[in-house]
């Protein structure tokens, strides 16, 4: 099928539990993802936001095999990597790859900026000798807008946007398919932040990357993304285009969320939806739709049943009761938070 | 390929340029370490012996197992500087040639004692689990033991002599290391950069030895010259008590023990070897403080 083809990535049913013990000798699960499905074709820029502890992170990081799936699938470029171990994970970091979030804390202070660039090449051999590295390097240093020279200097003498800048380089060295950005612009100034947008826009485009974007802040996603994902307690809630969720968002969660974006107006008045509470545990999520305990149009079927994923539009998914007249998605097989998206 | 070529060269030219005004962790710490002047006198004297340790049998005015029957236990003198022992002789030779025993005892047995350490804790502490459980129980055995009676006993296992002090010290020394490392390795393992080198599909072994073992350089660092006084000291003490080198061997501890008997009359038997064991320990001492105060990111100047 054509379609799966252009497929690089497919999550199905994804769980990651961190086992925490009781006092009582009882094992008890922080469910930080719990049941996610979706899927990403090449050349997308997938954003994923939520609350923080919503999961996120943990779905990039167990994406990227830095946590141990509970259980659930991941395929990626054809592949299911669900199982592998360390060793058979280590040609597929090839294909993905990972922006850190803390630019400060994802260098080793001890290397200079040429060994933490030259050493992905050097551990998947990518170059013929040191002056072909040396080569690679001082490329990829201009790639991202960094000077040759700066190749011989430390860490701690660049600024948050330029060990972004380095960090990005050494993800694009083993020239993957797909890069999961963490957060790679929440530690930075806003100037910095569009600064390091727009280039990551540009090496998407230019090296025809796929990115998975995870962010909390809505309109750094908007900027970027194609699809967005809206997670909450470790599900997401809609899943849509960009366009569709933006203009146009179902589930009372994404409509509370984008209501809190600040407009750079103050004149314009708009109603914001306040949630109450804060988000409930993850070791004890409650029943039905996660989301009842704070949802501004809660129903009664919400606190029992979980909802499926409904079909809103093309392009356009959504797990909330008030859309149960709609038609389930074409693939719902598993119930719940298991729906799929073409 | 040209552009790459030409890329590569003007990189080598601006490394050029910019050699001199890099810092390096390296000339972080130097500048930091010039600061403390105690340390600087420290390292100056502690250069001053390792001279003595290798040219010191050149510069002696006496063989240091000279017997001189006609000047026994004299004073400080022009002809005897620190003055004669009970057999007459001569006591500064004797010292600066005692140098290379306490510096050779002391270096090699915290060099094998960090060695075994510092293997032990990157071990235990990447992999955690069973093998840390068995280093860890372990060290804490070997930590309920006061130094010198660990020391002592192993001596009485093995016999005397300084060889068996050098092991001896290394072993009392070893889970100083291990634990050491093994904090630094807990807390290296799960930063964000030791998880960006996994992500890149790096080794246990690249783990371990370029990311984590460099972070634990400096702490190693600084409890090497610190444990080099007290394995000196410690060396000396077995001496003393017999248990180490044997006479005539012109060991500091052991000269002590010698001018014990002539405490009242001639007390400079002890004194001399006395002080040269305490200006050896305290300037390492010193030296070590300095470092770790040079080492410490936390300490800003």
């Amino acid at each position: 099928m054509s379609m799966t083809d252009e497929r690089l990535l497919t999550v199905q049913d994804l769980h990651i539990y961190y086992p925490i013990s009781k006092r009582n000798g009882n094992k008890e699960y922080v469910k930080a993802v719990d049941g996610v499905t979706f899927s990403v074709k090449n050349g997308e820029v997938f954003g994923i936001v939520g609350e923080s502890g919503c999961g996120k992170s943990t779905l990039g990081r167990g994406l990227c095999k830095l946590e141990t799936p509970t259980s659930g699938t991941i395929v990626l470029d054809g592949e299911d990597i669900s199982a592998y171990e360390t060793k058979k994970m280590r040609p597929i970091r090839k294909k993905v790859q990972m922006v850190f979030q803390d630019p400060y804390a994802s260098l080793d202070p001890r290397m200079s900026v040429f060994d933490i660039i030259a050493e992905p090449l050097v551990i998947h051999k990518l170059s013929k000798d040191k002056k072909d590295l040396a080569d690679k390097v001082v490329a990829l240093l201009r790639k991202v807008g960094l000077e040759d020279y700066h190749a011989n200097r430390y860490p701690h003498e660049f600024s948050g946007g330029q060990r972004q800048r380095i960090g990005i380089a050494r993800a694009l060295a083993v020239e993957p398919k797909l890069i999961i950005a963490d957060e790679p612009v929440s530690a930075l100034d806003v100037s910095i932040q569009a600064q390091i947008l727009n280039l990551m826009t540009h090496l998407q485009k230019e090296l025809g990357l796929t990115y998975l974007f995870i962010a909390h802040d809505l309109s750094v996603v908007e900027h970027i993304s194609t699809k967005v994902g809206v997670m909450y307690l470790g599900n997401f809630v809609e899943l849509a285009s960009k366009e569709k969720l933006y203009k146009n968002p179902l589930h009372p969660y994404t409509q509370a969320l984008l209501s809190s974006v600040p407009i750079p107006d103050p004149t314009i008045k708009r109603d914001r939806i306040i949630l109450e509470g804060s988000i409930p545990s993850a070791v004890d999520p409650p029943q039905g739709c996660k989301f009842h305990t704070r949802c501004p149009k809660c129903m009664e079927v919400c606190r029992k049943i979980v909802p499926r994923c409904y079909y809103a539009d093309e392009d356009h998914y959504v797990y909330c009761h008030l859309y149960d007249d709609m038609p389930n998605s074409k693939t719902g097989k598993t119930v719940g938070n298991g729906g799929e998206q073409a | 390929m040209p552009i790459v070529q030409t890329a590569a060269d003007t990189a080598c030219e601006a490394v050029r340029k910019e050699k001199a005004s890099i810092r390096t962790p390296m000339a972080d710490m130097v500048r930091k370490f010039r600061k403390q002047r105690n340390s600087v006198v420290a390292l100056a004297f502690i250069i001053i012996l390792v001279m003595i340790a290798f040219f010191g049998d050149f510069l002696i005015p006496y063989q240091i197992n000279e017997y001189d029957y006609s000047a026994t236990l004299e004073g400080p003198s022009g002809a005897h500087w620190f003055g004669t022992d009970e057999f007459g002789r001569d006591l500064f030779s004797r010292i600066i040639s005692g140098t290379k025993i306490s510096l050779a005892v002391g270096l090699s047995a915290v060099t094998v004692g960090a060695l075994c350490g510092t293997i032990l804790g990157l071990l235990g502490g990447y992999y955690r689990g069973f093998i840390d459980a068995i280093i860890m129980r372990v060290a804490d055995t070997l930590f309920a033991f006061p130094g010198i009676i660990l020391a002592i006993a192993i001596v009485a296992i093995l016999g005397s002599g300084l060889s068996n002090v050098v092991i001896a010290v290394a072993v009392f020394s070893t889970p100083t290391f291990a634990r050491l490392v093994r904090g630094k390795t807990l807390s290296l393992r799960t930063s964000v950069f030791v998880q960006a080198a996994k992500n890149l599909g790096a080794s246990d072994a690249r783990i371990i030895f370029r990311h984590i073992l460099p972070g634990a350089v400096p702490d190693i660092i600084v409890q090497y010259t610190m444990s080099i006084g007290s394995s000196i000291l410690t060396a000396s003490s077995l001496s003393f008590l017999g248990m180490g080198a044997q006479p005539p061997t012109p060991e500091w501890g052991l000269m002590l023990a010698n001018g014990r008997n002539y405490i009242l009359t001639a007390p400079h038997i002890m004194l001399f070897p006395g002080l040269a064991i305490l200006f050896t320990v305290l300037s390492f001492n010193i030296f070590g403080d300095g470092l770790r105060d040079a080492l410490d990111p936390k300490l800003t100047d």
